[in-house]
């Protein structure tokens, strides 16, 4: 535990700077929103939970995006729309009851996404790329590369659904809001960074005091989300109080008593995945199979250089089909 | 799942035999035309020195075959970065795939195409007729001999032509002493040539092979007088009789076709064998002559030590080897090889030893000359010759020398007396080369001195016989600590011997089968010239002088285990790590199994010989 609540001192933010801060919530902030604490009768407590042995059917589900060209399209007056050529992949990471790790139900996929409503279809190319053509009806900028993380999000979405109804208790790598399915327990969102205070000052102060293992009684967010905070790992002596904790978050449609028994059975397996700080950028809360997960990912969506130079050769291809026609 | 495929360049649809596929060749690490790397399949289990084939289509639809030996294995986790990784993939914390490789060297292509395997093809193991190819049997025209078997149990061969002489000959077999086995290798070639019926239809046509001859010295206890008897513990090694049966030989035993010969018992002037582990009936003493001796031109094996070498005293035993070849008479009255030296001879007498050699000298009586009945009195004639104070008998016999280097000759020879003097005397009989395929002689009770005289007159003996007969019938040499007889540095006459038997040797049959502690000590000639290489366990210190072996055989060989060896061979590119087979036969008394028969008949002899010194019974 930090000694956050006896004497002013300065902690070093764990995760390197090019992932940026984890802890962004200023205590006073427009968006504040302070959700209700559900458990314990209102009173916010930290929870100890008993030894549950080693963990079984549990997984870790994430995904990785990659734009790999920014792409225009001029018609014959001459307007001109962008899109982009890009790459996307989900997987999920299985402890079984024995056995490794093992990564399973990978999934990539390869688009060319152009905003507008133009969709842009490219030949295969013969070194084995191929890409979906997709649009989408928005102009705004981000709107294809916003599309291209629906995509991912999807994937992952899927591959949890499955796992879920096979009996795993799954991990997924980000908040749950924003999904496009409708979940139930046992699916647990994984929050790594904290962007705005969620409790009331007294509660989020407390927060800090979590050892490893430990967690904040479940407080209720919008859509339909339990959450609370755990420790996952401990992140060394010079960092912030607010280093090495995560926020859970359990759909609260299958109502508090399985939210808490999710959450007991996360808070005491987690910590074993935390990862450490000469191996992770984001340490210890980036977790160990999530990062070789996300590692796998991008190595299976194949080398960027190759693919930015086969929509070379693809664009080129249709641009002489369409002079040939 | 990913919708990028290609890159498998080769192997696709390429269907072996279920049990013979082990992997794929790798793509991440990449082929080149001499090794190349294989990605093993989760239930393959592959062990170093095993073969593999590989098939790769051309793109100009040629289909090439690529043979190889695996020479390395690994495993890790793929993924795991750091070596704390490894407790965290076994711990269940980090997924990591774990993979295991073989690194492949390759033997041969065939078509014979100097191209590197497609990445991506299947590796299988190289079982059946893609063994044989990949070993080079299928060149081997002339006749294969089993030179062991491989760690999965099946027979290597050589050709045959590079152990005959045909296209090269000699054996040169390496390794620390002890631990290397080299003799038992040595052992077990003439097992298979001499004494299976495989081996001798590789020796020529039938005259041929009734008259091959293996000669053998025993240099240690008397271990190698015991080989045509069973070996106890044959029996107790099923695994033996199996190697045995993959190498040809369905029933092995002891050798068949053998003779013993040991020198005579010291300090007994008979013809008695001096051996302690058999019984001095199954054992021939040998030693020459005083008319050998000298006839044979053997004085000048009694000069090979090391001080010999740089000095006058090799000159002065030329001149004086003459002068006895040019004043030698036969005694009268008896054919025990006693001779006299006359004092003079004609002036027209030859000074070519080799014509003087070949007459048969005239008889005359003991009054005339000196006589020399054995090495004692051919001491005391040179001692009296060296003393005279004629100048012009002294200039004969000793070259113009001054006194000094008379007296170092005499000295030697002096003290030569006591080493070679049981070697030479009347009646004694030489190692002849009838009745028996292999002849052991025992050397292992003489001074080094000794030793090199008798090596130098046999071999010499043999050499002689050999020059001009042609290459069959073949002659076997098996000798071991070859660095005491042919040493790196010096000269001696037994050292040209072996190096001249090195280069000229296979043309003319005799065939050396040499073994060493450490190849860099012995005359570079003889292991360049020897077309078989065999290693065994090597001292790591002298494992640079095997450049035959790749830098990773040569660690290996470093920790060999009795029995195992690695073999070099001129047709097959890379040494193949082997087995042989424990013997049949007893190499060394223990090992020898008990003769019941004999020590009943023995014991009864022993018996009646009691009863009847007891003299006969007489009735009260």
């Amino acid at each position: 535990m930090n000694p956050a609540a006896r004497r002013p001192f300065i902690g070093v933010e764990p995760f390197d700077v090019s992932h940026g801060a984890g802890f962004r919530a200023e205590e006073e902030d427009e968006h504040t929103v302070e959700c209700r604490i559900v458990e314990d009768g209102g009173r916010f407590r930290i929870h100890r939970s008993a030894d549950a042995g080693p963990p079984v059917h549990l997984c870790f589900v994430d995904g990785v995006r990659r734009t790999e060209a920014h792409l225009t399209h001029t018609n014959s007056q001459g307007e001109t729309i962008t899109g982009l050529a890009g790459a996307w992949g989900a997987g999920a990471v299985l402890i079984g009851p024995d056995g490794p790790a093992a990564i399973r139900h990978v999934e990539t996929g390869r688009a060319v996404i152009f905003s507008g409503g133009q969709q842009v279809r490219l030949r295969p190319h013969p070194g084995g790329w191929r890409w979906t053509p997709l649009s989408v009806d928005s102009g705004e900028p981000h709107a294809a590369s916003q599309h291209l993380q629906r995509l991912m999000r999807d994937t992952e979405a899927d591959i949890a659904d499955r796992l879920v109804a096979d009996g795993w208790l799954v991990v997924f790598d980000g908040p749950l809001h924003g999904l496009r399915h409708s979940r139930k327990a046992p699916v647990v969102g994984y929050v790594k960074t904290h962007h705005r205070r969620t409790l009331a000052v007294e509660h989020w102060q407390t927060v800090p005091r979590l050892a490893v293992g430990e967690r904040t009684s479940l407080f209720a967010m919008k859509d339909e989300r339990y959450a609370c905070y755990i420790r996952v790992g401990d992140p060394g002596p010079w960092a912030g109080p607010w280093a090495g904790i995560v926020r859970l978050e359990v759909p609260a449609s299958s109502g508090s008593g399985e939210a808490m028994e999710t959450v007991d059975r996360a808070a005491r397996w987690l910590p074993a995945f935390a990862s450490a700080p000469h191996r992770n950028a984001r340490a210890p809360v980036n977790l160990t199979p999530v990062a070789a997960l996300e590692e796998h990912l991008h190595h299976l969506l194949g080398d960027s250089r190759l693919a930015l130079r086969a929509v070379r050769e693809a664009v080129m291809q249709r641009n002489q089909d369409e002079e040939a026609a | 799942m990913s919708d990028r495929d290609g890159g498998a360049a080769g192997g696709r649809g390429e269907h072996p035999p279920p049990d013979t596929r082990i992997g794929l060749v790798d793509g991440s690490h990449g082929t080149n035309s001499r090794d190349f790397q294989v990605v093993l399949d989760a239930a393959a289990t592959v062990q170093l020195d095993e073969l593999i084939a590989v098939r790769t289509d051309l793109p100009d639809r040629t289909r090439v075959t690529h043979y190889g030996i695996v020479t390395e294995l690994r495993s890790r986790f793929e993924g795991a970065d750091l070596p704390s990784d490894t407790a965290r993939v076994v711990d269940r914390v980090m997924p990591a795939e774990h993979v295991r490789l073989a690194e492949v060297r390759v033997l041969r292509v065939v078509p014979e195409l100097f191209v590197a395997p497609n990445v991506g093809a299947v590796a299988m193991r190289a079982v059946g007729r893609d063994r044989a190819i990949g070993l080079f049997e299928d060149e081997m025209k002339r006749g294969k001999l089993p030179v062991g078997v491989d760690m999965g149990g099946e027979p290597v061969y050589a050709d045959m032509r590079f152990v005959d002489g045909r296209s090269g000959g000699h054996f040169s077999i390496s390794g620390i002493s002890g631990v290397a086995t080299k003799t038992s290798y040595a052992l077990y070639i003439l097992y298979q040539l001499l004494e299976t019926k495989g081996g001798m239809a590789l020796l020529g046509g039938r005259a041929e092979r009734e008259n091959v001859r293996a000669l053998v010295f025993n240099t240690k206890g008397e271990d190698l007088l015991h080989l045509d008897r069973p070996n106890s513990e044959f029996p107790g090694r099923p695994d033996a009789r199996t190697q045995w049966r993959a190498l040809g030989v369905p029933d092995p035993g002891p050798f068949r076709s053998v003779r013993l010969y040991a020198p005579r018992r010291p300090g007994v002037s008979g013809t008695v064998p001096g051996v302690k582990s058999r019984d001095t009936a199954d054992v021939h003493a040998y030693g020459w002559t005083p008319e050998q001796f000298i006839r044979e031109q053997l004085l000048q094996f009694c000069f090979t030590s090391e001080d010999d070498r740089s000095t006058q005293v090799g000159f002065i035993e030329q001149q004086f080897r003459i002068q006895l070849l040019r004043h030698l008479r036969r005694l009268e009255g008896g054919e025990t090889g006693a001779v006299v030296i006359l004092p003079t001879v004609s002036e027209d007498t030859s000074f070519d030893p080799d014509r003087l050699a070949a007459k048969e000298p005239e008889s005359v009586p003991a009054g005339v000359g000196h006589v020399i009945e054995d090495f004692g009195g051919f001491v005391d004639f040179t001692e009296k010759m060296a003393n005279r104070d004629d100048d012009d008998a002294l200039k004969a016999w000793f070259g113009r020398t001054q006194a000094g280097t008379r007296q170092a000759y005499l000295r030697r020879l002096l003290r030569l007396r006591k080493h070679i003097g049981p070697l030479i005397g009347c009646g004694l009989k030489p190692v002849s080369a009838e009745n028996a395929r292999l002849h052991v002689v025992d050397i292992s009770t003489l001074h080094d001195d000794a030793q090199r005289f008798v090596v130098g007159s046999l071999l010499h003996g043999v050499w002689r016989e050999k020059q001009g007969t042609g290459r069959l019938p073949l002659r076997f040499v098996v000798l071991d600590e070859l660095n005491k007889y042919a040493p790196a540095k010096g000269f001696s006459p037994l050292r040209e011997l072996l190096v001249d038997i090195a280069e000229r040797g296979r043309s003319l049959g005799v065939l050396l089968v040499g073994a060493q502690q450490a190849a860099s000590a012995v005359a570079p000639a003889l292991p360049r010239n020897a077309s078989i290489k065999v290693a065994g366990r090597l001292d790591a210190n002298e494992a640079d002088a095997y450049r035959f072996l790749s830098s990773a055989l040569r660690q290996r060989a470093s920790r060999f285990m009795p029995g195992t060896m690695v073999l070099s061979q001129p047709i097959v590119p890379e040494p193949i790590p082997l087995r042989f087979p424990f013997p049949p036969y007893a190499t060394n008394p223990d090992e020898a199994e008990a003769d019941e028969e004999r020590d009943r008949a023995r014991t009864e002899t022993i018996l009646s010989n009691l009863t009847a010194m007891s003299g006969p019974k007489v009735g009260l």
